[in-house]
């Protein structure tokens, strides 16, 4: 079954900069809850997610390219597919972003479709709507914030990714090189905590609900997933 | 499906229960096995360790504490149902556990094990918010009290902390005067309820003085009809009470599945609510 979700919102940086953050695979991922990545080699990606649910925990494995990037009209594609690290259950997802400038800052639209087969798609979609649009919610927030940083800051103290001076981050738009943690650069003001981590899952318990966007990568799978468990459980439990 | 390995302990008293579940951060309560065993067998819950309460008697029985009734939580539906205690002093909780699942489910299930699982398709949750219910719980650290409004908190998700155990519930005695009914809409006799509706209501001199109104399956969590129950106040059966039903939908976010669409579910609950009162209020 296919599940459909837009986000847009605004970011208050240049296009060129969000462009170069959103090209930025090492520090996109991690605005996924319960995300990480794996290995990163040119567009092509892999990696996990960890998804958790009250009593029911679902791990996917996946890999995810880019498609279709056109740096002059800021648009991008990326195509995601996983499976369930112990099942059989299978997700895709297909997440469009595209920046248009307004006025020094950026406008955001981000549409993600997933498709999941097997086992979970026989049991409809109660649960996937739920989870799954949590989520997307978290993810278009997390990222949305990610966006917005300044690109030059004080270093602080936070492994993770740093936003990459923008020139080079524009030659090398198609490959999603990892950055050295050493070299971080964000206000401290801004960090963000729960993100990166392996073993971070989603807890519904911390989805603030915030609206704006969605979008990308390995995970797309793992949102199915979770959905379906959701379903399976409820079915079953009776 | 066969579940993945796990351990299992019995413990012989609640400290110990505590102890093994506080020494393993993936270690689960087990009790009447009815939600659990399905998502192990389906491979959906991977827990370390189960930690059965099935031998601990003071986590078993209902207490008349006086001004409430204490509902132990490994006590089962089945128990629950028959109790005269529960049925006089309580009998919103014995007729609505009356329509959960079925006989064989309500033998093994237990009242506890049924709201910590926090689904917000069950239907005990929705009775033990109407009636302002208080879960006792206790861990390694001691005892707390969680009011039922802060108890469920999002999809299969309850406020008990890691290594916190659900010893029973305290339920408030109404008193005189209250006509109860659980109006439950499912397709098959032993489904879950695609909405369901728990009412409470007094009446006196012909017209409803005070309402409890709580819903299943209208949000992730059991949620109250606030806006009924305040419209309800002071209004005579008839056309005012299927004009306060209106708002049954009020600040419900339903999900959409296979059975039914979020429309539909507001639709239903606007129904199922006046047919509910109307049923409690001795009206029908």
């Amino acid at each position: 079954m296919a599940m459909r979700f837009e986000h847009e919102f605004t970011v208050p940086v240049p296009i060129e900069q969000a462009w170069a953050v959103l090209l930025d695979v090492e520090r996109v991922a991690p605005c996924l809850p319960g995300a990480s990545l794996d290995t990163v080699e040119g567009d092509e990606f892999t990696g996990r997610m960890k998804v958790k649910v009250g009593p029911i925990t679902v791990t996917y494995r996946g890999s995810a390219r880019f498609e279709d990037v056109d740096k002059d009209a800021h648009t991008l594609t990326i195509q995601a597919s996983g499976k369930e690290a112990r099942g059989a259950g299978t997700a895709a997802a297909t997440v469009k972003a595209t920046l248009s400038p307004a006025d020094g800052s950026t406008a955001v639209v981000v549409e993600t479709s997933f498709n999941v087969t097997g086992r979970p798609a026989q049991f409809g979609r109660g649960v996937m709507t739920e989870v799954g649009g949590k989520l997307i919610d978290r993810f278009a927030a997390d990222l949305a914030d990610l966006l917005a940083e300044p690109a030059h800051e004080p270093p602080a103290a936070r492994e993770e990714a740093r936003p990459e001076p923008r020139a080079e981050a524009e030659e090398r738009h198609l490959t999603a090189v990892p950055s050295p943690p050493d070299q971080d650069v964000r206000p401290s003001g801004t960090l963000r905590t729960s993100r990166t981590a392996d073993e971070e899952a989603l807890d519904l318990l911390e989805i603030a609900g915030a609206p704006l966007l969605k979008r990308l990568a390995p995970i797309a799978g793992a949102i199915a997933a979770l959905l379906l468990i959701g379903w399976l459980i409820r079915r079953l439990m009776r | 499906m066969i579940p993945a390995k796990f351990d299992y302990v019995r413990p012989g008293s609640l400290d110990e229960a505590c102890q093994a579940l506080s020494s393993d951060e993936d270690a689960k309560v087990l009790a009447g096995g009815q939600s659990l065993l399905p998502l192990l067998r389906l491979r959906l819950a991977y827990p370390s360790k189960l930690v059965d309460l099935g031998r601990l008697p003071e986590l078993t029985g209902v207490h008349d504490r006086g001004d409430h009734v204490f509902i132990g939580a490994m006590t089962t539906h089945d128990e629950v149902m028959r109790s005269s205690l529960v049925n006089t002093a309580c009998p919103l909780v014995a007729l609505t556990t009356a329509t959960v699942a079925d006989p064989a489910v309500r033998h093994r299930g237990t009242f506890g094990g049924s709201l910590a699982h926090a689904d917000p398709a069950g239907d005990l949750p929705a009775v033990v918010l109407a009636l302002d219910g208080v879960f006792v719980v206790r861990s390694a650290e001691g005892e707390r009290e969680i009011p039922a409004a802060e108890f469920f908190v999002d999809y299969l998700e309850s406020a008990l902390r890691p290594g916190e155990i659900l010893l029973g519930v305290r339920i408030p005695k109404l008193g005189d005067g209250w006509g109860y009914h659980y109006e439950k809409f499912h397709r098959t006799a032993q489904a879950w309820a695609i909405v369901g509706v728990a009412v409470a209501v007094r009446r006196s001199n012909g017209a409803i003085q005070e309402a409890r109104i709580g819903l299943t399956n209208m949000a992730p969590t059991p949620v109250r009809a606030r806006a009924v129950e305040a419209a309800l106040q002071g209004v005579e059966l008839g056309d005012q009470v299927r004009q306060a039903c209106e708002q049954a939908a009020a600040d419900t976010s339903p999900s959409a599945d296979l059975h039914a669409q979020p429309d539909y579910r507001r639709h239903l609950a606007r129904v199922l609510t006046d047919r509910a009162i109307r049923t409690a209020a001795g009206s029908p």
